[in-house]
């Protein structure tokens, strides 16, 4: 009595990630964004040096979200020992990136959990129950996704107001078609296969027979892509940020910051990398994240895949 | 669903000895072709055309025909697994065509069926069935028969999943890959209370020991075992249900020949010690010839001829079943038999041809086969045939 095969498959799956360097890289790099989250109170102290308490000590900030601001200078100030990534709009480029790395996952995770889940729900009953109910499902997908993405998330932000959760509302509301999609056809496939009719005619459940049979039979290509868009949906939701819909001012996101260069982005006249700091910084925090969603996917669907096995 | 009075009692007589297990009265399932913007339905697929049989109770029925006659459409649509266009699908004695329906219109099947009948004065019982829904309605009033006939569906569903089991074809698609073995045994059995969650492991066991897997193989997954064991797997999953039916399609069609007779002798070895009763479909007329005691052979969707497997196979009646005899192999290089050879094709199941379905391909057709429809008829003791000239070729 022993089941030593799954042991064994996880074990081949593990080799697999550690002989794969881009794996290795993509796990590393999600590995780090998770430890600055974790420990953002930590590497970048949520208080207000301006302000002291009655013990002489900086106040600690009631919204560590908001970055605080610490200088009235409104040109941007250039890395300096005390703030490594210089400063812009008299807040700290560095607290931003290191909050705003929690602000990155909280939207990536959420937005992609619910409008994966509701993409689930909708593509399971589209692709099991077929007929009328597939056609009209479907038809509702379709017009979902006629709507050009960003002017829909806008129009939705505009409508529902300003704020990062009406924001992460926008994009699950026009999120969940592409996991409904691949979820559907998925679905079509496997609904046929014996295993599924045997089900049936055991008398089991429909709910049950879409949870046991069909689901993990299918699910593998939607949680793949789900990591995948885990990236570029933090993308988006910058570029929302960048436009003024997202987080509120001074709200400790990477699109938000960029939105405070909009004035620098160009640099003085004659020398256009003088404000270099204010971009590349909350930039390069968000390509890595993405990079690394994006590496972790691919790893995934490698060891997920049968066909690559 | 169609009327079925004219039909009820076509086919077979009333004098039966023994009990019968299941009936399946002019069953008809039509798959729709679809096509345009709107999906209009624009032809019907005749997959199974107006197919009457009976089961009796322990024995082995072979339903056998070429690829594309019908003959899994009917296993499927028996178990529901496609509803029936019309016809009637009788279990034990009581009609279940309306189970797998959704209340309403189980209720309209029942008032179509039975009360539009009974409710006429000059009403004539045409079956055993008719009686006894008649003696109910007699006593009982239209709402006894409809709460005797569509009251606790669920119930009756889950009854009719436990009677009538099936073994599939393709031992590779029916066993879920990402299951362990326990679990995709213990499923049913579990959906219906027929065991304990404890003693799960213990009842799925002995199972496998019974279909010839060792016990303590039940925590690995579908693909660590060999074509056979999978399709002893899929044995024993219908056996637990304790079925009074087991439908096999194809059960052993994709194993090589060594393996095949091993799961055909266990699957008789099952039949005496549980008293089950089979329904064998397949194309393979040595292993229909081998296990069953009545055989049913069908072609484009019809019936052409049923009998005892020692009449049919000793004397066929029907032109085309003999024409299926003569192609089977025999192992002796030195026989040489007259084999007939059909010309062309099956005709195409959404345009059958008139009159007789085989005429265009019969080697004895005469004018009045391409103008009239031959019934099942008995031209022997319980030796049916849908022919015109029975025993000409």
């Amino acid at each position: 009595m022993s089941e030593p095969k799954p042991r064994s498959e996880f074990r081949r799956m593990m080799r697999k990630l550690l002989r794969n360097p881009s794996a290795i890289l993509g796990f590393s790099l999600l590995a780090f964004f998770v430890l600055v989250a974790i420990f953002a109170p930590y590497i970048a102290e949520p208080v207000n040096p301006q302000m002291l308490d009655e013990n002489g000590k900086p106040m600690r900030l009631d919204n560590p979200y908001i970055m605080p601001v610490i200088t009235w200078s409104s040109e941007p100030i250039p890395p300096s020992k005390e703030h490594p990534f210089g400063m812009i709009q008299g807040r700290d480029i560095f607290y931003g990136v290191v909050w705003g790395t929690r602000t990155a996952f909280y939207i990536g995770l959420t937005v992609t959990l619910i409008s994966t889940a509701v993409g689930i729900v909708i593509g399971s009953i589209s692709g099991y129950y077929g007929g009328w109910i597939d056609e009209i499902l479907m038809r509702i997908t379709d017009v979902f996704l006629s709507i050009p993405f960003l002017l829909a998330a806008m129009v939705l932000t505009t409508i529902l107001g300003n704020g990062l959760d009406k924001v992460m509302i926008a994009m699950v509301v026009f999120g969940w078609m592409g996991a409904a999609r691949l979820i559907r056809a998925n679905i079509l496939q496997v609904k046929e296969e014996q295993f599924v009719l045997a089900a049936k005619a055991l008398g089991i459940k429909d709910f049950f027979i879409i949870l046991r049979h069909i689901l993990p039979n299918t699910i593998f290509p939607v949680l793949i892509q789900a990591s995948m868009r885990m990236g570029s949906l933090v993308i988006t939701a910058a570029g929302l940020s960048f436009l003024g819909l997202g987080a509120p001012l001074g709200y400790a996101d990477w699109g938000s910051m960029l939105n405070f260069t909009r004035n620098w982005i160009l640099g003085t006249s004659g020398s256009s990398m003088t404000y270099w700091y204010a971009v590349f910084y909350p930039g390069m925090a968000m390509v890595l994240f993405v990079l690394a969603w994006n590496l972790v996917g691919d790893a995934l669907r490698d060891v997920f895949d049968p066909r690559l096995k | 669903m169609m009327n079925t009075n004219s039909t009820i009692n076509r086919t077979f007589s009333e004098q039966k000895k023994q009990e019968v297990l299941l009936r399946i009265d002019n069953l008809v399932k039509y798959f729709p072709i679809r096509a345009g913007v709107f999906k209009r339905i624009v032809a019907w697929v005749k997959a199974v055309d107006g197919v009457s049989f009976e089961v009796y109770k322990g024995e082995t029925v072979g339903l056998v025909g070429e690829s594309g006659c019908g003959k899994t459409t009917v296993g499927m649509t028996l178990l529901r697994l496609y509803e029936p266009t019309s016809g009637r699908i009788i279990v034990d004695g009581e009609d279940t065509t309306h189970y797998f329906l959704p209340k309403w219109k189980a209720k309209r099947y029942v008032e179509k069926v039975y009360l539009s009948r009974f409710k006429n004065n000059n009403f004539q019982p045409v079956d055993e069935l008719d009686r006894k829904y008649f003696e109910i309605f007699k006593n009982n009033g239209e709402e006894g028969l409809l709460e005797y006939l569509i009251g606790d569906l669920e119930e009756k569903r889950l009854k009719f999943r436990r009677d009538i089991q099936i073994v599939f074809q393709d031992p590779y698609s029916s066993l879920n890959p990402r299951m362990r073995v326990k679990n995709i045994l213990a499923e049913g059995p579990l959906a219906h209370g027929l065991f304990r969650k404890s003693e799960a492991l213990d009842r799925v066991g002995r199972a496998l020991e019974e279909v010839g897997i060792h016990p303590t193989h039940m925590y690995r997954f579908p693909h660590e075992f060999s074509g056979g064991q999978r399709q002893r797997i899929g044995i024993a999953r219908a056996l637990l249900m304790n079925p009074k039916l087991i439908i096999a399609d194809e059960a052993v069609a994709a194993l090589d020949v060594s393996i095949r007779s091993q799961v055909i002798n266990l699957m008789m070895d099952l039949q005496k010690e549980h008293n089950l009763t089979y329904l064998f479909i397949s194309h393979d007329l040595s292993l229909i010839k081998y296990i069953s005691s009545r055989v049913v052979v069908m072609y484009l969707g019809k019936v052409v001829e049923t009998a005892k497997k020692k009449d049919l196979f000793e004397e066929p009646l029907h032109p085309y079943t003999k024409a299926l005899m003569s192609a089977i192999p025999v192992p002796n290089p030195e026989y040489k038999k007259q084999r007939i050879i059909l010309q062309g094709d099956v005709p195409s199941p959404v345009n059958p041809p008139k009159g007789c379905y085989f005429h265009p391909r019969c080697p004895v057709a005469k004018p009045i086969c391409s103008q009239e429809r031959p019934e099942l008829r008995e031209v022997k003791p319980e030796h049916y045939v849908a022919c015109h000239f029975p025993g000409s070729l």
